[in-house]
């Protein structure tokens, strides 16, 4: 109902069995019909819904791709719109032509996540599922997928309900004695309680963090004078060859960047240019990316070749301040330590031996990253929670208010401030619920408490 | 047939103030009641005010209603509740005498010009063309009206129980309204049960108050109406307090199958709020007491109502009860406690100005859409008067939003949300509390009530004159800086607060600090304390009161996107069928009434809010 018919490749670009192009919208089945040939010649708008059909993509009269398509009437589909999905052969090239085809024939090409957002905006699918869906299509490591998974499955609106619940019984506590003054109301252990509830909501906030880290990803910059092996140490954190490695100094005149996984945190290494006084053009302009680089960098592995005797380059890296944590990286463990163990000037303290070419120190080095980068610790399938900017928001405002109203109990301010902050932190936990809570407070008074007059 | 402008149906708290909103806005009135002599009866606790009640009370003061003054003018007992919990918290609770206050009511109506009471029953509302055209009484009288408020509190099907025995009644002593009911029924309202429940009367004279705890009238000089001399009461009549014991409850557990409430008898919902005492004892069985408070009920009369033992068990029960209470051992009972069983209309037929929506000119307000109390009553009984004399006038409609008024929460909740039990209000339904004061209802208000020209201009300007004071002393504080030299740091200190550094501070951004009063920072002048606590109130709630002023713009700002009135939900086929139905059913005025209907999910309302941005 909302206006015009998209289409997609609605799987993984790349080498695949199948792909499939999906189109969806008030005119699917009729653009379908247009690039579609059955053997038989019957038109799929003729066929009765939930059902599979063998035939050819054509475009003017040229068969592109021999296809089986599904026709789905509304409402009972992902977008609670028509839909036609088209079966392809894998690979890119015959799932382009089949795109192609049907968009010659009519339809739009969809933006990324928008069969989700129109599966949410017809009611098919909460907020909070369409979340989980855009996670799971964004995903790129598997703790990323597994935690939008979980989402999907109500974890975190568990965890929030259970905080919410206890919320709701300290701030009745404190309403029923505004509403019903001839009650007695044991008013005691308010601030202990509330600071239980802040110390939750501050864990769940950590986790969300960690969960901003697992999907957005970090950036770390690896530095260092020319030919102490940063390319080798890229390749050997991505377990691949990807930089072109040679033993010349100034190999890589370019930035190279690559996404590794590192404990299941999608991880953008950057491996710069040599950072010494350039010799030539190429040279200075890699310099520079590089500088901007660091500058981008959530963190800095500066290498260092620990088989030969520090130079001037290394020992002005070393001074510098680089703004983010930085790990000084000892790298040719494999070799004669000529570097010596005494003490590097500069105030990164973090050293540690790698030999990037035989793997030596690299698990370590992997540990040391993640340790430095999220807080809280690794991040497991237990605790990672991916939550969105409003949702984090939300959690901010909840925590907020409930150190304030903790602060309110222990200054001996009166019970009405206590009880607004309280108020908004209910909120708050409400709308990450996506509930209306204006009654509960009243349901839990007439429960749990013997009220009058 | 006699011709009025607007005729009031049931002459209890919501029909007397309609009735005299709308003939003191110049539209003929008639006030047609079964019995003249109960006009303005509590038939309940003869107490007004409480939190939430008591800023009904005061802004329907505000407004220019009654229910205030006469409070003030017969009340026997007078306490300030909640004086612990924040000034913004602090409300009025009166004994009035109810003898009293039923004729101050009557002498009122009888002096207003414009309005006729005419004792009758009225069997049949006549409606023509979708239009409320007169009402036929039992008496073979008939009356015309343009607009007809129906305020027939608890008569419709009325049904009294206790013990096994149960009778058709209005109230204890009036009969109930039959023809009423069958008439609103068959003008297709919606119509369902509920109970509410009163407790014995015993005599003064047999209550042994030497051992119990007293409360007395408050010492500080009190009155509820902003236009009523505070005074002090002779400590004449006070409360006493005692509670139920062991015994209490060993009794009530032996009989509970002669408590209508238990032997099958009451189908009603009852208040959650105001429990039996039967339903207490069962429902909390740790409890080995609850208190019982011994009222007045007036000065000429012996009777004291023992609030908090709401029962509807036999007579001999009863006996037993109330003899099992300390203080209360040789008590007689001159009253039993009852249940009552009344119809009520579903309130979700009605718009915000309380006029019925299938029936143009038709006013439904007070128990008989499903409240309790006194005050909800008045407050709603206020609203239908005025609309119902603006809509004969052609003017525009009077409709107080929840960040407005407590007024604007009550008819909000019920217009919105229906009722499920006897609707009550309290603090803790209203989300701008600290805003929606008792003692500035008149700050609120008074400009509306003088507007539609209930309030006097004499009165306005008293409010006019309040609100200038208030404000001058708010800039005298906001324009006084200190600093750390300044000998208020040793106030500061006494107060457990920091001292000022170097930047300073206001005084007015002192008052914000925990502990620190207006009486530290600056000497009282003559300036009259209604005034210096309204300032106390801003400085120390001043982060709260702006965030309100955010909420409630945002609330305006959903509310003014209008949801017409023809929609069809049922072609809505992109929101859920649960949220067709739920919004269907209470077809919500505006997009910010739509986002407060229980039950509605937030995918739903963002496609309702798609629809209507188209």
């Amino acid at each position: 109902m909302l206006g015009d018919t998209m289409a997609a490749i609605s799987t993984p670009m790349g080498e695949g069995g199948i792909a499939v192009v999906r189109l969806s919208g008030p005119d699917a089945i009729l653009i379908a019909d247009r690039a579609f040939r059955s053997p038989r010649g019957a038109a799929l708008s003729a066929q009765p819904s939930h059902t599979i059909h063998y035939g050819h993509v054509v475009v003017d009269d040229e068969i592109v791709d021999e296809v089986l398509v599904s026709v789905l009437r509304a409402p009972r589909t992902y977008t609670r719109e028509d839909v036609v999905e088209f079966s392809c052969h894998g690979g890119i090239a015959a799932a382009r032509a089949v795109l192609d085809a049907v968009l010659g024939a009519g339809a739009r090409l969809a933006e990324r996540g928008e069969f989700t957002q129109r599966a949410f905006l017809n009611g098919r699918i909460s907020l909070d599922q369409a979340q989980a869906v855009l996670d799971i299509v964004r995903a790129q490591t598997a703790l990323g997928l597994e935690a939008a998974v979980d989402r999907l499955g109500g974890r975190f609106s568990n965890d929030i309900a259970s905080l919410r619940t206890t919320l709701e019984a300290l701030l009745a506590d404190l309403e029923v004695d505004i509403d019903f003054p001839d009650l007695d109301v044991n008013v005691d252990e308010f601030l202990p309680r509330v600071q239980a509830l802040a110390e939750r909501t501050a864990q769940l906030r950590a986790r969300g963090e960690q969960g901003r880290v697992v999907r957005e990803g970090l950036t770390v910059a690896i530095i260092g004078r020319p030919n102490v092996g940063k390319s080798t140490l890229l390749n050997a954190l991505l377990s691949e060859q990807r930089s072109i490695v040679a033993p010349t100094p100034g190999t890589t005149r370019d930035t190279v960047e690559e996404v590794a996984s590192i404990g299941g945190i999608p991880v953008r290494l950057i491996d710069t240019a040599g950072l010494r006084v350039p010799t030539d053009e190429v040279e200075a302009e890699g310099v520079r990316r590089a500088e901007a680089a660091t500058k981008r960098a959530d963190l800095v592995l500066l290498l260092l070749d620990r088989s030969v005797a520090l130079e001037d380059d290394d020992r002005e890296l070393l001074l510098r301040d680089w703004g983010v944590p930085t790990i000084v990286v000892r790298n040719k463990s494999d070799l004669r330590d000529d570097l010596g163990s005494s003490a590097l000037p500069g105030t990164a303290i973090d050293t540690l031996d790698v030999s990037a070419r035989d793997g030596q120190g690299l698990l370590e080095l992997r540990e040391r990253i993640l340790g430095l980068l999220v807080s809280g610790g690794v991040p497991s399938r237990n605790t990672v929670l991916l939550l969105d900017t409003w949702e984090r928001d939300l959690l901010r405002r909840l925590a907020e208010a409930l150190d304030r109203a903790a602060a309110a109990f222990e200054s001996g301010v009166t019970a009405d401030i206590a009880a607004e902050e309280l108020r908004a932190a209910l909120h708050a936990a409400g709308e990450l619920q996506g509930i209306d809570l204006s009654e509960s407070i009243l349901e839990q008074i007439f429960s749990r408490f013997c009220v009058g007059k | 047939m006699r011709h009025y402008d607007v005729i009031v149906i049931g002459a209890g708290h919501a029909g007397c103030e309609a009735a005299l909103a709308a003939a003191r806005l110049g539209v003929s009135t008639a006030l047609v009641t079964i019995n003249l002599s109960e006009i303005g009866r509590m038939p309940c606790n003869p107490s007004i005010g409480g939190p939430g009640k008591s800023q009904l009370v005061c802004e329907v003061d505000a407004l220019g209603g009654a229910m205030a003054q006469l409070t003030d003018e017969t009340m026997m007992h007078i306490r300030l509740l909640n004086t612990s919990k924040g000034p913004a918290m602090q409300v009025r609770r009166a004994q009035t005498d109810r003898f009293a206050y039923k004729q101050a009511w009557k002498r009122l109506l009888e002096s207003t010009d414009g309005l006729d009471l005419v004792e009758g029953m009225v069997e049949e509302i006549v409606v023509r063309d979708s239009r409320a055209q007169r009402v036929r009484l039992r008496e073979g009288l008939e009356l015309s009206g343009d607009a007809i408020i129906v305020a027939a509190g608890t008569f419709l099907h009325g049904r009294i129980l206790m013990g096994n025995v149960a009778y058709d009644a209005g109230r204890a002593g009036e009969p109930p309204s039959v023809g009423l009911a069958v008439s609103l029924r068959e003008l297709g309202f919606r119509m369902e049960r509920l109970k509410t429940g009163t407790p014995p009367r015993v005599h003064r004279r047999t209550v042994d108050t030497a051992d119990l705890e007293r409360q007395p009238t408050s010492d500080v000089p009190l009155a509820f109406s902003f236009w009523t001399t505070p005074r002090v009461l002779p400590d004449d009549f006070p409360v006493y307090v005692t509670h139920t014991n062991a015994e209490t409850h060993r009794i009530i557990r032996d009989n509970l199958e002669q408590s209508a409430i238990f032997n099958g008898l009451m189908t009603g919902t009852g208040p959650r709020h105001c429990p039996s005492l039967e339903s207490k004892v069962v429902k909390f069985p740790d409890r080995d007491r609850h208190k019982v408070f011994i009222e007045p009920e007036g000065r000429d009369s012996a009777e004291m109502y023992l609030q908090g033992i709401y029962t509807a068990f036999a007579p001999d029960v009863q006996e037993r009860i109330v003899h099992s209470i300390e203080g209360l051992e040789n008590a007689h009972i001159e009253r039993y406690g009852y249940n009552i069983e009344y119809d009520f209309v579903d309130p979700l037929h009605l718009s915000a100005t309380l006029e019925a929506r299938n029936v143009a000119g038709l006013y439904l307000c007070g128990q008989v859409i499903g409240t309790t109390g006194y005050e909800e009553a008045a407050a709603q009984g206020i609203v239908a008067g005025i609309n119902a004399a603006l809509a004969l006038k052609g003017e525009e409609s009077f409709v107080l939003t929840r960040g407005e008024a407590v007024i604007g929460v009550l008819i909000d909740d019920l217009v919105t949300k229906g009722v499920a039990e006897p609707y009550r209000m309290l603090p803790s339904r209203c989300e701008h509390r600290l805003t929606l004061r008792e003692r500035n209802a008149d700050l609120r208000l008074a400009a509306k009530g003088h507007a539609i020209g209930l309030l006097p201009d004499a009165l306005y300007e008293r409010v006019l004159e309040r609100e200038r004071a208030v404000d001058e002393l708010t800039r005298t504080l906001k324009e006084t800086r200190v600093g750390p030299n300044d000998p208020i740091n040793e106030q500061l200190a006494e107060r457990d607060s920091r001292p000022l550094e170097s930047n300073g501070a206001s005084l007015f951004e002192l008052l914000v600090r925990p502990h620190v009063r207006l009486e530290d920072l600056l000497p009282s002048d003559g300036i009259p304390d209604s005034v210096r606590e309204e300032v106390e109130i801003r400085g120390k709630y001043a982060g709260y009161l702006a965030q309100h002023l955010r909420d409630i713009d945002h609330l305006k700002r959903l509310d003014s996107l209008q949801i017409p009135e023809g929609i069809d939900y049922a072609a809505l086929t992109a929101l859920s069928f649960e949220g067709r139905q739920l919004l269907a059913r209470v077809r919500p005025r505006s997009f910010g009434q739509a986002t407060r209907v229980p039950g509605v999910s937030q995918a739903d309302l963002s496609m309702l809010a798609v629809y209507l941005k188209r």
